[in-house]
């Protein structure tokens, strides 16, 4: 027999829910409905969210969303997450000498110094 | 860039100065050539660009006027080498780039659109300030960067670390807003479910 599909409401909270509504169960019960009304749903979230990352999005867009992280704290994280990646990816070419450790060879930087400096003195 | 301010700075030798490819080789060839292996995955194409790089810098010798460190210098000219070769490459944007994760992890949304609660994006501990220290970090990094098709890859780290803004690399890539958005969303999908799965979930063995 196929096991029966997991139910997704009503919602688990998740481990470390920090959203505002948290322990807010009575108001978080009507004003969750309105926002879930009025806001966009979390997966067309992802995609507004990453479009937010290279053009400024409309000022309701964002309003929508604000109110969306009340509720929400997948897409808050979703949010904070691609903020993460591309404060790593900043930083990624500063470290990387600790990770990527390679030199050129030898052959390779005699042959570099040869077509420079022939390069140098026609200059 | 930042990242080059970490380096150590190159005193200038006057204005009238006196090309050393020796010195520049030795002194920054290393550099350059893991700053571009980053970039592109072959050896051979990251040596090229390191001595496309060189050769660039002594013809536009007259043009460095010194404010920033040599190094600096040496790496933007590389930097727009990268772009350049990005460019050169010519390719169409293929199917695969398209197509690449097509579904954008529609397993972890419910029909209407909610995240599956038990498989929502999970909190990141720690903070990035602390975790870039890390080589291990950076190698999961890496190893996610590789996980993705060459061309998506290349548009996500002209925008998330180059910088290039994306009016910018649509243009110089000629492909168009739309799909560059896409194939950027799903670039951050995916890094992001790799990353979690490899570095912010405990699993036995991570310290």
């Amino acid at each position: 027999m196929p096991a029966p599909p997991i139910p997704n409401l009503p919602n688990p909270r998740a481990d470390h829910d920090d959203s505002f509504f948290q322990g807010k169960n009575w108001l978080s019960a009507s004003i969750n409905r309105l926002i879930d009304a009025i806001t966009p749903k979390c997966r067309e979230n992802t995609r507004i969210l990453s479009q937010g990352m290279d053009a400024p999005l409309p000022l309701l867009i964002r309003l929508r969303l604000r109110m969306h992280f009340l509720m929400c704290c997948y897409c808050k994280r979703y949010a904070a997450q691609l903020r993460y990646i591309r404060k790593a990816s900043r930083a990624f070419p500063q470290y990387c000498g600790n990770v990527v450790t390679a030199t050129l060879p030898d052959a390779v930087k005699e042959r570099m110094k040869t077509l420079l400096r022939r390069e140098a003195g026609e200059r | 860039m930042d990242s080059d301010d970490s380096m150590p700075p190159r005193e200038r030798t006057g204005p009238l100065r006196k090309v050393d490819p020796d010195r520049w080789v030795d002194e920054h060839g290393d550099y350059l050539y893991r700053y571009a292996l980053v970039r592109v995955r072959t050896p051979e194409v990251a040596q090229d660009l390191v001595q496309d790089t060189f050769l660039g810098a002594i013809r536009g010798l007259d043009k460095f006027a010194g404010r920033s460190s040599e190094r600096s210098w040496l790496f933007s000219i590389l930097k727009n080498k990268i772009i350049d070769h990005y460019r050169a490459l010519g390719r169409e944007i293929t199917f695969t780039d398209l197509e690449f994760c097509k579904g954008e992890y529609a397993e972890k949304f419910v029909p209407e659109g909610d995240w599956v609660h038990v498989d929502g994006p999970k909190k990141w501990k720690p903070e990035v300030e602390e975790v870039v220290h890390r080589n291990e970090f950076w190698q999961t990094m890496r190893g996610c960067l590789a996980g993705l098709p060459q061309r998506v890859a290349e548009v996500f780290m002209l925008r998330e670390m180059e910088e290039v803004s994306s009016k910018e690399i649509c243009s110089k890539l000629s492909i168009t807003e739309r799909n560059l958005w896409v194939m950027l969303h799903r670039a951050r999908m995916t890094l992001r479910e790799c990353l979690e799965m490899n570095w912010f979930t405990d699993k036995p063995g991570k310290k």
